[in-house]
């Protein structure tokens, strides 16, 4: 072979390489708003964000619920690709947004607080510019501290009687109508603890309402709060609100700090013990027994911050239900652990954040088949600041595979 | 760009195949042998990047965009701060007198840094003042494929050229440095800190290939049996080199502000030199060919 035969089969071989090895060039492409991060970061020393939850509007931006100021009401929102849009505080006398958004139909709600009587409101809010609409109120839920939305348009609003020292569950109906209200004996005053947990100088405490379907029998409302001295989870009949059982704290150190109920009749549960959290993929809970949180098998994960919040959320990703469990470690980064609904098995574990500390807010899934990851991080490492992690399906997918 | 680099490369073999005809031309009417010669060479010398920004991407967002005090736009380095390093092997065959065909495989680093601020003020005290400044520096380490075409219209010894050609580099892979710096004014006086530089890979967050097109000049000299060289290149990359799949993670899980990379191509300056050694001798005398 001469030397002028190989440079020729050297040339070819070489352009062939290059042909070949190139499909990343073309392909690198990717549309806006599949995936992005931001943080919504402002100027002011004095800015305090505490990011409660987010809601996908039609599929085209993000609405923002976030606490500022200890208990105004922040709404953010944010184009599909997390650009910036507008922000406001609702005006006085609304505080106290409770940690989550209701959506029904085309409409979405929050429930929170007169700043003055302490009573609850319930306001729709116009995702296009923030307006906000009293759809329901009543001076005499005071202390408003979870509410439910079921599928059928029933609210289920947890208070705090603070003269009856009783914690209060108010049903309403689709239309706002009292349909009962029941009060529940915690035989000690914990309005200081309340307050603290209000206006977040203090513990937050992880209250909150649900419905579950039952096992066989017919469904049941839960709450999680005060009750006999501790925070308890208790289950009550869904027509009067009498209690069926309860599954007990102890005190407000150790109790269940997030539940949801699954279609199989099980829970996936969180409960935190003195500060160290376990996560409780599938419990098989008896709605109609006394129990206790602490007697619940479970591993420990002492990588979650001893006061985290955990959301709980049940998502079908590409056919396959998935629960998801967002929260925060000690070292301040978000993570997300997969766990199969069959059998509760772990899937995969996601951890984000490392530039600066983050703490969960909450999830959503998209349309897209991504999630959302709202979270709180301090920017500079000491301004606290809103933050949006948007995942690609592919990276959720990568994640439970 | 998948097209465009195909019919590069056809129109770069179509000029090689024209180019080995004519001298297969000139061969038949001289001595076959002495017509042609071929080289084997080694090289190195540096380069200067300049990143070309097509899209700026941020992961932050003001909320507060009337408040001037804060910024978090890239601020590029020229490109003689962005300085890159290569060297490797040259195989060259000359195809007549004028012509020479040069494919030079090497090893290679590029370089570009840019820098960030960020400023945060007590609205209350506007002397409590926070700065932070955030300079980020990126090594792209690449096996880079260049195939040239190197044109030499005068001289025997000393002999100018010009070449133009393309490129393929193959990304190895990719390290971030970065060294936060900073004033800050709010903890009771002013405190200038900077702290250590912090290093991590960052290989995911680029696209394998980077390809493009070359020009450039220089001049040989031989002294026989070895040929010295002075060679400069500029390199125009013709795509975006970051992976826009991974544009985002790189902020969820590395650290340093800023992390969400632009699109951007690399202009690049590179000079270089070398030695070939020629392969073809006249045995009688044990002379090199000289074209």
């Amino acid at each position: 072979m001469t030397i002028k035969n190989t440079y020729i089969n050297l040339s070819v071989a070489f352009c062939l390489i290059c042909l070949g090895t190139s499909c990343d060039i073309s392909e690198n492409e990717i549309e806006p708003g599949i995936s992005f991060t931001k943080i919504y970061n402002s100027s002011s020393f004095t800015d305090i964000y505490d990011p409660l939850d987010v809601a996908s509007i039609n599929d085209s931006a993000y609405l923002v619920l976030s606490a500022t100021d200890a208990w105004n009401i922040h709404l953010l929102k944010a184009g599909m690709d997390g650009a910036f849009e507008w922000e406001m505080n609702l005006p006085e006398p609304y505080v106290n947004a409770l940690p989550q958004m209701y959506r029904q139909d085309d409409n979405l709600y929050l429930v929170c607080m007169n700043e003055l009587r302490l009573g609850t409101y319930i306001l729709r809010i116009n995702p296009a510019g923030g307006e906000t609409e009293v759809v329901y109120q009543n001076q005499e839920i005071t202390y408003p501290l979870a509410a439910h939305l079921s599928a059928q348009g029933d609210w289920l609003i947890q208070g705090y009687n603070r003269e009856e020292r009783k914690t209060s569950l108010t049903k309403l109906s689709p239309g706002f109508n009292k349909e009962w209200s029941k009060e529940f004996d915690i035989l000690e005053d914990v309005e200081e603890r309340i307050i603290k947990h209000l206006t977040r100088t203090g513990t937050r405490l992880p209250f909150f309402n649900g419905y579950a379907p039952g096992n066989g029998n017919s469904g049941y409302y839960y709450f999680n709060g005060f009750n006999n001295y501790t925070m308890a989870l208790t289950f009550v009949n869904p027509s009067d609100g009498e209690p069926l059982g309860v599954m007990n704290g102890f005190r407000d150190l150790g109790y269940i700090n997030a539940a949801l109920s699954l279609e199989n009749g099980a829970f996936a549960l969180s409960k935190n013990s003195y500060g160290d959290n376990y996560l409780i993929p599938m419990s098989e809970v008896n709605e109609r027994s006394v129990s206790s949180s602490s007697d619940l098998e479970a591993n420990q994960f002492p990588e979650i911050d001893a006061r985290a919040n955990v959301i709980i959320k049940t998502y079908e990703i590409q056919g396959r239900e998935i629960i998801f469990y967002a929260t925060h470690s000690r070292s301040k980064r978000i993570m997300l652990y997969a766990y199969d609904v069959l059998d509760g098995s772990l899937l995969g574990v996601e951890y984000m954040g490392q530039t600066s500390p983050y703490e969960i807010g909450n999830i959503t899934a998209t349309a897209d088949g991504g999630l959302v990851v709202l979270g709180k991080t301090y920017v500079a490492g000491r301004f606290p600041r809103i933050s949006l992690f948007k995942l690609t399906e592919n990276e959720v997918l990568d994640m439970i595979n | 760009m998948k097209h465009i680099i195909a019919l590069f490369f056809a129109g770069l073999c179509c000029s090689f195949s024209t180019c080995l005809a004519q001298g297969g031309r000139y061969s038949n009417s001289k001595n076959l042998f002495s017509s042609t010669q071929g080289f084997i060479g080694i090289w190195s010398g540096v380069n200067f990047s300049t990143p070309i920004i097509s899209q700026s991407y941020s992961d932050f967002a003001l909320i507060d965009p009337s408040a001037d005090i804060l910024s978090d736009k890239k601020q590029y380095e020229s490109a003689t701060t962005n300085l890159g390093t290569q060297m490797g092997l040259s195989a060259a065959f000359s195809i007549n007198k004028y012509l020479t065909v040069v494919l030079s495989p090497s090893y290679k680093t590029l370089n570009y840094q840019y820098q960030s601020q960020f400023s945060w003020q007590d609205e209350e005290n506007s002397l409590n003042y926070l700065e932070h400044t955030y300079h980020h520096e990126k090594v792209l380490h690449y096996i880079s494929l260049p195939l040239l075409f190197r044109f030499s219209p005068m001289g025997r010894r000393l002999k100018p050229y010009v070449q133009f050609g393309g490129y393929y580099d193959r990304l190895l892979d990719a390290q971030k440095h970065i060294t936060t710096e900073g004033i800050d004014q709010a903890s009771g006086g002013q405190v200038n800190f900077k702290e250590n530089p912090q290093s991590t890979d960052i290989s995911h967050l680029f696209i394998r290939s980077h390809a493009g097109l070359l020009g450039g000049g220089g001049a040989s000299y031989n002294l026989g049996t070895i040929i010295f060289y002075v060679d400069g290149q500029y390199r125009y990359g013709m795509h975006n080199i970051v992976n826009a799949k991974e544009r985002f993670s790189g902020s969820r899980n590395i650290t340093g502000f800023g992390n969400v990379q632009d699109d951007l191509s690399i202009k690049n300056i590179e000079i270089s030199l070398g030695c070939y050694f020629p392969l073809k001798f006249l045995t009688k005398d044990f002379k090199p060919v000289i074209l």
